[in-house]
C-alpha cells in the first residue's frame, strides 16, 4: 500500500459521500430526523457519524488525541452537515498529503478501550473507507425508502466516472 | 498495493462474511425470504448477491470470462448458502494466492456486457471487499431486525481479534 493507492481510496470515499450528501438534500426535514433502527437515530445521525468518523480518526492519528463526538443535533440541515464535511475533508487531505510511502507502512499507537492499539498505519485509514462504505449502506437504503437513491456507489462506478476503468 | 495487502483484505471480508451467514443461522424461513425494498428481493437474495459478486469477478479477473452464477432460489436455507460460500471461497483463494506484487499492480482488461474494461488489477479486487461490505450492512440491518444482528463488523473488530489470536 502506497500513498497513490490510499489517495485513490480516500478520493473515492469523497466521491461516495457527495452522492449521499446530493441526495440527502433533497430528504426533507421530517425525513432527515425520523427515527429508524439503524443505530445512530435518523438519516441525520448517520451523515454525522460518516463524517465524525473521518473527524476522530484524523485527529487520533495525527495528533494522538481523543476528541468529543459531534453532535447531530448540531446541524440543522444537510447545508450545515455539508458545510463542517468540506472543512473535515480539507483537514483530511491535508493529512494525506502530509505522509510518506514509508508512514503508511509504520506503526501508530493509541490508547482506546483501555488499552493501548499498535497499527500498522495504512490499516487504519482502510479502516476509515471501510466504515463510510458501510454507513454510505444504511444512508443509502434510507434515501431509496424517501424515494431519493443515490444510485450506484461501488468503487467500479466511480473508477468509469473518473476514467480509470 | 502489495499481495500481502489485498490478501489482509479478503481475510477481512471472508470474517465479515462469516459472522453475516453465522447470524443469518438464526433467522426462521420465513424471515430469510421476506421482502425488502433493498433491491435484491429478500436476505436471501443479498446473502447469494454477496457471494455471486466474488464469484463473477474471480472467474473474469482471472481470465475465465462470464460465467453462469447461481440464482437465490438454488438455495433452500442458509446452511446451503454457507456450503456453496465455502467451496467458492477456497477457489478465490487459490486464485489469490496465485498472484504476485506485478499481478497485483499490474493492468487487467475485461469485456462485460459488450464493453471492453481495463484497469489495475488491485482496484478491481478491492471493489470486491467494498461491494462486500455495502451489501453486509444492508444484511445486518436487517438481520438486526430480526433479532438477530451480527454484531460490529468494523475492519479494526477483524485487527483485534486477529492480534489477540496471534
Amino acid at each position: 500500500m502506497n500513498r497513490n493507492d490510499i489517495d485513490l481510496l480516500f478520493q473515492y470515499n469523497d466521491w461516495a459521500n457527495e452522492r449521499i450528501l446530493d441526495s440527502a438534500e433533497k430528504a426533507s426535514p421530517e425525513q432527515l430526523s425520523a427515527a429508524n433502527e439503524f443505530g445512530w437515530g435518523s438519516l441525520r445521525g448517520a451523515l454525522v457519524h460518516l463524517m465524525d468518523a473521518e473527524y476522530v480518526w484524523r485527529v487520533l492519528l495525527r495528533e494522538g488525541e481523543h476528541v468529543e463526538w459531534l453532535e447531530p443535533e448540531d446541524f440543522p440541515d444537510i447545508a450545515a452537515i455539508r458545510d463542517r464535511w468540506a472543512g473535515e475533508r480539507l483537514a483530511f487531505r491535508d493529512y494525506l498529503n502530509s505522509l510518506s510511502d514509508e508512514d503508511l507502512l509504520g506503526t501508530v499507537s493509541y490508547e482506546g478501550r483501555g488499552r493501548t492499539y499498535h497499527r500498522v498505519l495504512w490499516h487504519c485509514l482502510a479502516h476509515v473507507v471501510n466504515h463510510g462504505t458501510q454507513h454510505r449502506a444504511e444512508c443509502a437504503a434510507l434515501l431509496t425508502g424517501f424515494g431519493q437513491s443515490p444510485g450506484n456507489l461501488d468503487f467500479t462506478e466511480y473508477l468509469i466516472d473518473v476514467g480509470l476503468a | 498495493m502489495k499481495r500481502d495487502d489485498i490478501q489482509l483484505l479478503y481475510q477481512y471480508n471472508e470474517w465479515a462474511n462469516r459472522r453475516i451467514l453465522d447470524a443469518a443461522a438464526g433467522v426462521s424461513p420465513e424471515e430469510l425470504t421476506a421482502p425488502n425494498d433493498l433491491g435484491w428481493g429478500d436476505l436471501r437474495g443479498l446473502l447469494v448477491h454477496i457471494m455471486t459478486a466474488e464469484i463473477g469477478w474471480r472467474n473474469r479477473l482471472s481470465g475465465l470470462g462470464e460465467v453462469a452464477r447461481p440464482e437465490a432460489t438454488d438455495f433452500p436455507d442458509v446452511a446451503s448458502i454457507s456450503a456453496r460460500y465455502k467451496a467458492e471461497t477456497a477457489k478465490l483463494w487459490d486464485y489469490l494466492n496465485g498472484l504476485s506484487d506485478a499481478d497485483v499492480s499490474g493492468p487487467v482488461t475485461f469485456e462485460r456486457d459488450g464493453r471492453q474494461r481495463s484497469s489495475t488489477l488491485w482496484h478491481f479486487l478491492a471493489h470486491v471487499v467494498n461491494h462486500g461490505t455495502q451489501h453486509r450492512a444492508e444484511c445486518a440491518a436487517l438481520l438486526t431486525g430480526f433479532g438477530h444482528s451480527p454484531g460490529d463488523m468494523d475492519f479494526t473488530l477483524f485487527l483485534r481479534q486477529r492480534e489477540e489470536s496471534a
